[in-house]
């Protein structure tokens, strides 16, 4: 079972490294921006792969980076001159991304299709493009595409900030053993039968591991999963979970110690922590029930390698519950409706252009 | 339905929080221009601005930014504390605007944002409620106000004045700042609220009631979805649930659901739509449409000048006094979340904050005011 979803995840590492050198080559031939602000843009996968590397930008280029959802790109922020608006969308056909590249185009700004069907109408609403790997499908929850969107962002980046970040071969160098090891080790995880709740928590580049997490259960069966911000879930998140209900934490960068504060809470309140970190294990947790990824160049990058065991977690929980991926919710009499429903919400619909 | 349930602590407080907020802001408004007025005089332009905070005092950033983008022309983006100070701060532009609020004035992460930013020469405004509060004690510039707590409550009316004053600070910065902005509008429209309260309060206390009559089960999972400055009305929606009832709610952005929480929708799954007329009214349509044929419990926030097509058929229509822009109707569209938690709790029974299990009382405080507060962050 589930055989479609772990080929895609172990196939990351040459497409990846098969990626970078073709998508290198695209970006030589794209303009040489001259811009002030960027925006990165997308739904679903595509918007949280643009989030991960938000603060990577940020730090790198030296000029206001925002990665925001279509909605908000299309119909709420205030798009100028001067902004490069990157959209995002491994189709190129979803309706939300293609409305938010017509409606910078009409406020002046410069756009790029990041897509992986060069024909799409996403590339025609668009001043240039950057053409990722082809899918091997996309009927399970994305774990190939997820990176291969990652990479070509960070190449745009790299385009952008006039040098290379050195610190892309390291990253594809290392995926090889780890998506290994992390299929491994989620393998050796006791998984309840159970529809139990499990919570994904992550603070700067891994709030969006964290939300992508969810999204994996969610596209998992219907899986019952939820994310928040590490900090956030203090505030407010934590009501809403019950004991019982598993908790995996990204104890990366500087949110290890705050992570390593909130643990003796999480005990009390019966929740079963899992572990993902780049630094040492934090005591207090078994460590079969935690998971190292390799540091990469600074903090900014640690969303390059977290997503490995989430994606390793998915796919563990799902076959563990004899969840096939690939029939809708689950085998559930109203799966196909929803399904049609989702191509419906997210294909078709109304473009309005806002400048 | 079972009618013996009990709330731990006396949720009447709710009540009254909910019902005093059109006199609070007529009290506090005048005091919120000034206080803005006098902060903006010694603010130095900024073209990035960053609003920070925990909680509702995050719910009320994001609903204040695009405000704070069109009036100020800056890029603005709100935070949750732990983002900015830990990820955020180190690349932040030495010539941009922090603003921090924390309603306690008690939250670490917050006090942590603030502190470091300073460190880093970054121009930082810190706002609370709490005069006598170590955020307070972190000096200035910053605007205490003195917030008539009605007792250890989660916020109802705080989040409504904490959102006001965002709003007049940057009506007072673009003032400042000379900026050619509709600043007049804005502060009509403020002055405006308190009335526009007074007169939705009814309809939709009446509203909620049914509302929560009909959706009140404590393991169905419910969905608050909204966009642009109502996607922090849903995050709202969705901490006052868990903290008045503790019923669990995913707050998503509409588009984003659409990519996203479908899968978990099922039959019967109680959505709340926040969908103002004007900008995003015909995507919404779609989703309501939709959300009908899959059969969903689908509640609308709008007010009484939006058609919903005959296909939409949402069961609850929570309809607001017209009178705000799209982006203050977050002001407005708070109003349900405080009743249906409220009438919720009255139903199901639960206990603030969850502080009825000694687990929660013990954790709850201690895990947002006395974390460590770092001095410094290696981020590269």
């Amino acid at each position: 079972m589930n055989e479609l979803m772990l080929r895609e995840m172990l196939a990351q590492p040459e497409t990846l490294a098969q990626g970078l050198l073709d998508m290198r080559r695209q970006v030589e031939r794209l303009p040489k921006f001259v811009i002030d602000r960027v925006i990165l843009v997308g739904s679903g996968d595509s918007a949280l792969a643009c989030q991960a590397v938000e603060s990577l930008f940020g730090n790198t280029l030296s000029i206001p980076t925002l990665a925001l959802p279509s909605m908000t790109a299309a119909r709420y922020l205030s798009i100028i001159a001067g902004d490069l608006v990157v959209l995002t969308s491994v189709s190129g056909e979803s309706v939300r991304i293609i409305e938010a590249a017509r409606s910078a185009r009409t406020c002046g700004a410069a756009t790029l299709a990041v897509i992986a069907d060069p024909e799409s109408r996403l590339v025609q609403a668009c001043d240039a493009r950057l053409v990722m790997p082809a899918p091997i499908t996309r009927a399970t929850p994305h774990t190939r595409d997820y990176t291969s969107t990652l990479l070509a962002l960070c190449v745009i980046g790299e385009h952008l900030s006039r040098g290379r970040w050195p610190w892309i071969e390291e990253w594809v160098a290392v995926t090889r053993a780890l998506v290994q090891r992390a299929i491994q080790w989620a393998s050796g995880l006791a998984v309840k039968a159970s529809n139990e709740r499990v919570w994904f928590l992550g603070s700067g580049p891994d709030r969006a591991t964290a939300a992508y997490g969810a999204l994996k259960f969610w596209e998992s069966g219907g899986s019952l999963a939820c994310s928040d911000d590490l900090e956030e879930f203090a505030h407010g998140s934590l009501l809403q979970a019950r004991p019982g209900d598993d908790v995996v934490i990204l104890a990366t960068g500087p949110s290890r110690s705050r992570a390593l504060e909130m643990l003796p809470g999480l005990a009390r309140l019966r929740l079963n922590v899992l572990v993902i970190t780049d630094q040492d294990t934090l005591p207090g947790v078994e460590v079969t029930r935690q998971f190292q990824v390799p540091r990469l160049e600074g903090v900014p990058q640690t969303a390059m390698v977290t997503c490995f065991p989430v994606q390793a977690l998915a796919y563990r929980y799902a076959s563990a519950r004899s969840i096939d991926v690939l029939v809708p919710m689950y085998g559930a009499a109203y799966g196909p409706a929803f399904e049609a429903v989702h191509l419906e919400w997210v294909r078709s619909g109304a473009i309005e252009v806002h400048s | 339905m079972k009618t013996d349930v009990t709330f731990a602590g006396d949720l009447e407080l709710i009540a009254s929080d909910i019902k005093r907020q059109s006199s609070l802001l007529r009290e506090a408004l005048p005091w919120f221009r000034e206080s803005s007025r006098r902060i903006a005089a010694k603010t130095p332009v900024a073209k990035r601005v960053y609003l920070v905070g925990c909680g509702d005092s995050y719910d009320a950033a994001a609903a204040a930014q695009f405000v704070w983008e069109r009036l100020l022309a800056s890029t603005t983006q709100a935070m949750p504390a732990l983002a900015f100070s830990r990820y955020a701060v180190g690349g932040a532009p030495h010539d941009s605007l922090v603003v921090a609020l924390s309603q306690s004035g008690k939250v670490s992460r917050v006090i942590e944002a603030v502190r470091l930013a300073r460190r880093r020469g970054i121009h930082t405004i810190a706002v609370t409620g709490s005069r006598d509060s170590p955020m307070a004690d972190e000096g200035d510039p910053q605007i205490v106000s003195s917030f008539p707590k009605l007792g250890s409550i989660p916020g109802t009316s705080s989040y409504v004045l904490n959102l006001a004053l965002l709003v007049e600070l940057a009506a007072g910065l673009a003032d400042a700042w000379r900026l050619h902005a509709d600043i007049d509008r804005v502060r009509t429209q403020l002055a405006q609220l308190p009335d526009l309260i007074d007169r939705s309060i009814a309809e939709l206390w009446s509203t909620a009631k049914v509302h929560a009559l009909a959706t009140a089960h404590r393991d169905v999972l419910q969905f608050a979805l909204g966009a642009g400055p109502n996607l922090a009305t849903a995050r709202f929606f969705a901490r006052k649930a868990s903290e008045i009832p503790q019923v669990a709610v995913l707050a998503q952005e509409t588009e984003e659901f659409a990519h996203d929480q479908y899968s978990i929708v099922r039959a019967g799954s109680p959505v709340l739509l926040c969908s103002p007329p004007g900008t995003s009214a015909g995507r919404d349509d779609e989703l309501l449409t939709s959300l009908a044929n899959l059969n969903a419990a689908t509640a609308v926030v709008t007010d009484e000048t939006r058609d919903l097509p005959v296909t939409a058929r949402p069961r609850w229509r929570y309809d607001v006094a017209v009178g705000l822009d799209e982006s203050l109707t977050p002001l407005l569209y708070s109003l349900p979340a405080q009743m249906y938690s409220y009438e919720l709790a009255k139903l199901m029974g639960g206990s603030f904050y969850a502080f009825a299990s000694e687990v929660h009382r013990n954790e709850g405080d201690r895990l947002i005011y006395q974390s460590a507060v770092v001095d410094d962050v290696e981020f590269r």
